[in-house]
């Protein structure tokens, strides 16, 4: 384990591990926020916020919590720091957090953190989780932005909230319904199936 | 013996830790999050009705009722703060009543998190436009499927009656309370 270079753990969850488009975790946000490119941001932005902080105080912690209250344990710190991220999205960005809605608090159970809380930084060393950590966001991030683009495009012929297929395009109203999410991810997860099996 | 202690004091001081870190965050943010609050309210108002200067905020049946004045400090209308169940989750409206208390002036969702792309919808400004200048007789009403025949009625959104109509109740259940008050203070 400790051969692989730090560069490797960071680089795992970008493709060959992705949370979203090969974990399949934590979808519920995926398949529910994604309807603006805005959206997806900030919500990526967030889940990396938590992960990063909850995954190096894991990391640090880990060998002093016994191992009977190890879950218990992850989940406050991750309670703690998803409360941080919902209190300073709500004091600096009202707009985009109430565009989000309760997902920002639902951070607190999406498994992408606990799982790599547990899985990953209560078993390796600070510097490694981190690199870890923000893999993993990242990869969490750029599939959400992927997939919120595509149903903004589609769906409102916009990017960003800016106008980019003009006044005669008919939106394609499906793609903003959740249907449009289970759609719009399941052609992500295969072309990425098309992409590692050619490997 | 030894591993309980040890587990209660690993998730005490862990609690109390989170507990300092949060009790310290919300303080910082409190007051933020109220003032983007307050402005959320003076730009829905103004939104609404235009030249409003001054109001003042009074409590009537658990509704927060501002009385809206111009610059002559004369009364221009009533905005009312009405909360109620949606789909998914409380719904927060504002609703503006005209002087003579006859019309709605319009409405604003404050806060809801109904389905985004469905109930979401009742934010948006072609649902809430249909509340402006709603005649109120004996409340208000709304259609499904159909442009609304009378003056007190609204259209539902396609595949979210029930925001809707909740939309609808909340307002009537707000004006039903408020109203009588207002009128026998005069």
């Amino acid at each position: 384990m400790d051969r692989r270079s730090g560069f490797f753990e960071f680089k795992k969850g970008l493709i060959s591990q992705n949370p979203v488009l090969v974990l399949l975790l934590g979808l519920c946000p995926v398949l529910a926020v994604t309807t603006s490119a805005i959206n997806a941001l900030t919500m990526g932005v967030a889940v990396i916020f938590v992960l990063t902080t909850s995954a190096l105080v894991v990391s640090v912690v880990k060998r002093v919590v016994p191992n009977q209250v190890r879950i218990a344990t992850f989940t406050i710190i991750i309670a703690t720091f998803v409360t941080i991220a919902d209190l300073f999205l709500k004091a600096q960005f009202p707009s985009l957090s109430k565009a989000l809605g309760p997902y920002v608090p639902l951070i607190v159970v999406n498994c992408i953190i606990l799982g790599r809380c547990e899985a990953f930084a209560s078993k390796n060393s600070v510097f490694r989780t981190l690199l870890d950590a923000l893999g993993m966001g990242s990869g969490f991030t750029i599939a959400l932005l992927i997939l919120g683009s595509m149903r903004e495009i589609l769906g409102s012929g916009k990017i960003f909230n800016i106008s980019i297929l003009g006044n005669s395009y008919e939106p394609m109203l499906i793609m903003i319904l959740p249907a449009g999410a289970f759609i719009g991810l399941g052609l992500m997860v295969g072309l990425m199936n098309i992409i590692t099996n050619k490997r | 013996m030894k591993v309980l202690y040890k587990m209660s004091l690993t998730l005490g001081l862990v609690a109390v830790f989170s507990g300092f870190t949060l009790t310290y965050m919300y303080q910082e943010t409190k007051s933020k999050i109220e003032e983007n609050k307050k402005k959320e309210f003076e730009r829905s108002v103004s939104i609404l009705v235009s030249g409003v200067s001054r109001n003042s905020e009074r409590d009537i049946d658990g509704y927060s009722v501002f009385y809206l004045y111009d610059d002559n400090s004369s009364l221009i209308s009533y905005a009312i703060i009405a909360k109620g169940n949606g789909y998914q989750g409380e719904i927060k409206v504002l609703i503006i009543l005209s002087k003579d208390l006859k019309f709605i002036k319009g409405i604003e969702i404050l806060e809801n998190i109904e389905t985004p792309g469905l109930g979401g919808k009742i934010a948006s400004l072609d649902f809430k436009s249909q509340f402006k200048n709603l005649r109120i007789l004996s409340g208000i009403d709304y259609v499904k499927g159909r442009e609304p025949s009378k003056p007190n009625q609204i259209q539902a959104i396609t595949g979210a009656t029930i925001s809707s109509s909740s939309i609808v109740k909340i307002i009537n259940l707000a004006l039903d309370r408020v109203i009588p008050r207002i009128k026998e203070d005069g």
